[in-house]
């Protein structure tokens, strides 16, 4: 059996003796969590959270890229589509975790300054091989922006090889 | 106590009870999954992913964007780095989009739509954004298009919110070869 028909066949067991009807699309801890595609972090996991509590943006490293915050701008525009508000009363969670393969780019500075939309000379400010200061870089750059003006943010780092997240940047 | 802290309590539970140790950057699974950031629609829950198994990219809709293939080719450079993690067998790509997706919520911003697919406004009803079975087959010809490789199988999937079940809507194809 290939590996989509795998996929295919879990889910439904998941819709036979999981699924949850009547969730909503708002996530019911009016969070978003913004975190990496690495397999080794799956937000869901590390952070144990169950269907519908919170949306999760997945990209390289869990960065506050531009394209990321035009997202989180869309995502806004949706709330506010179904009477609600993506502002006070809401989290933004950032993770960013250890041995994180964006580190492993900084060979390719010509992909990194097109995902991050800046020179080549500016990028040791996005602290791709440090997930501490990138964490606490990225909050700042939500903190900063008047869109999401209210929301909480904080960030947490995921230690791939405990298993443990540091709250670097408290809410 | 702020969801952050709620999170944080729970990871130590899982760091305590389900953390496994020596889990690699490639996913063990040889698969990647493009999901919408919906909360009902968690791929680790709706697929039933294990901890390791799949890279999961989530952006708004689970769409192929031109965002989405950069972030591709950065994580295909990602895993030339670490060759020796590579698990035998064909590489899987599936696109996974569903009903009652809030981008149809976006129609009226039809500037923010254009961005986000790097497309003139007047192109966007090519992008189906309110029909999932449409628009799961607009990305993965997307991927058609724009990728080859051998050993690369791309499928497009829709989750139905109010079921639970995921429809096959384009069964796993390979890539044109290189």
């Amino acid at each position: 059996m290939g590996v989509t028909e795998t996929l295919t066949g879990r889910n439904a067991g998941f819709a036979e003796q999981r699924f949850a009807a009547g969730l909503r699309m708002m996530p019911s801890l009016k969070a978003i969590v913004i975190g990496c595609v690495d397999p080794r972090v799956d937000p869901t996991d590390v952070l144990g959270t169950e269907p519908g509590e919170v949306a999760a943006i997945r990209n390289v490293g869990g960065r506050i890229t531009p394209a990321a915050v035009e997202e989180l701008v869309m995502l806004r525009a949706v709330t506010q589509a179904v009477g609600g508000d993506l502002g006070p009363g809401w989290e933004l969670v950032v993770l960013h975790h250890t041995d994180c393969g964006i580190a492993r780019l900084e060979g390719r500075p010509e992909m990194l300054s097109v995902y991050f939309d800046v020179e080549e000379s500016d990028l040791s400010a996005q602290a791709v091989g440090d997930p501490r200061a990138a964490v606490s870089r990225d909050v700042a750059v939500l903190r900063a922006e008047h869109r999401l003006a209210g929301v909480r943010v904080s960030g947490l780092v995921y230690d791939v090889a405990t298993g443990l997240v540091e709250t670097v940047v408290a809410p | 106590m702020t969801t952050a802290g709620e999170l944080a309590e729970r990871n130590a539970s899982f760091a305590a009870d389900h953390f496994v140790d020596g889990l690699r950057i490639n996913p063990s699974g040889n698969v990647m999954v493009v999901g919408c950031v919906d909360p009902r629609v968690d791929p680790a829950h709706v697929l039933g992913l294990g901890h390791g198994e799949a890279a999961v990219i989530r952006n708004v809709g689970g769409r192929i964007t031109p965002a989405t293939l950069r972030t591709m080719a950065m994580l295909g450079k990602v895993g030339q780095a670490h060759p020796d993690g590579r698990a035998a067998g064909d590489w899987n790509l599936a696109v996974l989009h569903h009903t009652d997706c809030g981008m149809r919520d976006l129609v009226p911003f039809p500037d923010l739509l254009a961005e986000y697919f790097e497309i003139p406004a007047g192109e966007l009803d090519g992008k189906e954004v309110s029909d999932p079975i449409a628009s799961v087959r607009v990305d993965v010809e997307v991927i058609l298009r724009e990728l080859s490789g051998r050993d690369f199988l791309v499928s497009g999937l829709v989750y139905d919110v109010s079921s639970g079940l995921v429809e096959t809507v384009v069964a796993p194809t390979p890539l044109r070869s290189a």
